[in-house]
């Protein structure tokens, strides 16, 4: 029950966190993930302080991620040398501004998105109505405004992604 | 637009998208699975320790504490203890053995010193002349009669001188 209740508060989080570490790649961010529960499971203790039991998470996911680098290192260095592959030096200040700055991506990303795009990304999340209002306004079906909104989403994920990768080969 | 908590659930459905839809329940069964593993194997390598001290302390127990017997009847510590190469040996067949026996006295043939040696050794005599010849045997009546350039014939009268006599 503990762990559940760990795992429901602390997933999106430390997902987000690892994603910025690795660049926006999933798949890096996906494997240092699992490593990093494991280690939890391990590895936990009681914590008083939230901030401190978020430092002690960033400390497992961080040594999660570098072994997860290492390890696609050591099997693909031979590609890494060709295709350049970022790898992601994390500090502190890093740590903390993690989810700054992934919401200052986001939202200039979604300033970019046209004006249709961004009115119903505005409306389903900062208006938080309902995609069948928002479909009564636009005079189109709920489907066809879900369908909308998921391509805008990944529209603005590989945008994030792409960025996340642009800024750590710099 | 401007607060964090506005654009929190945008940022949850933005990275969520394209992902599995079981992902987060996925990545719980998976993070189980590899702990209970995790656990498998911590637990298999303790009973694994476990048994290799109880076996080392039973060796242990077993050569430092136990009593060695001094003789060992089993074949297997002979075996283990000897420090010599055993050869096996067999008698021969009575056709490979020679045997022999003493000889019966007619048998015998013995040799005995009958002969006696005379030795001569070099420089140790003198030739004589004739006169010399004739005054050793003065006491016996004798001729030297010349038969040849080089070879004469001394000839007794009395046949008993003949056969020889001792000289002076």
């Amino acid at each position: 029950m503990a762990w559940r209740t760990f795992y429901n508060t602390y997933f999106d989080r430390l997902w987000r966190y690892l994603l910025v570490a690795a660049a926006g790649n999933e798949d890096t961010a996906r494997e240092a993930l699992q490593g990093m529960l494991v280690r939890v499971t391990r590895h936990i203790k009681a914590f008083h302080d939230e901030s401190v039991f978020w430092s002690w998470l960033t400390v497992l996911a961080r040594s999660a991620f570098a072994d997860e680098v290492k390890k696609r290192r050591r099997y693909f260095s031979f590609l890494d040398r060709f295709t350049q592959h970022a790898r992601v030096e994390l500090d502190d200040a890093s740590e903390r501004q993690t989810e700054t700055r992934l919401q200052s991506l986001l939202e200039r990303h979604v300033a970019l998105l046209p004006q249709d795009e961004r009115q119903l990304i505005q409306q389903k999340y900062f208006a938080r109505r309902s995609v069948r209002e928002i479909a009564d306004e636009l005079q189109a079906t709920e489907k066809a405004v879900e369908s909308k909104l998921s391509r805008v989403r990944k529209k603005l994920k590989h945008a994030l992604l792409a960025e996340l990768n642009d800024e750590s080969k710099q | 637009m401007n607060r964090n908590n506005d654009k929190e659930p945008l940022l949850t459905d933005v990275l969520a998208e394209d992902l599995p839809a079981d992902f987060r329940d996925a990545m719980l069964g998976e993070t189980l699975r590899r702990v209970r593993r995790h656990r498998r194997w911590r637990q298999t390598r303790r009973a694994a320790a476990l048994l290799v001290s109880l076996g080392l302390c039973a060796i242990f127990v077993w050569q430092k504490i136990l009593p060695r017997p001094l003789i060992s009847l089993s074949p297997a510590a002979k075996t283990l203890e000897k420090n010599y190469q055993l050869v096996q040996t067999q008698p021969l067949p009575a056709s490979a053995i020679v045997a022999t026996q003493p000889l019966a006295a007619g048998q015998f043939i013995a040799s005995a010193e009958t002969v006696g040696v005379v030795q001569t050794g070099s420089g140790n005599y003198r030739a004589l002349n004739d006169a010399e010849l004739m005054a050793l045997v003065a006491s016996h009546p004798a001729l030297l009669i010349r038969t040849g350039p080089q070879s004469e014939e001394l000839v007794f009268a009395n046949p008993e001188d003949q056969k020889g006599f001792p000289l002076n």
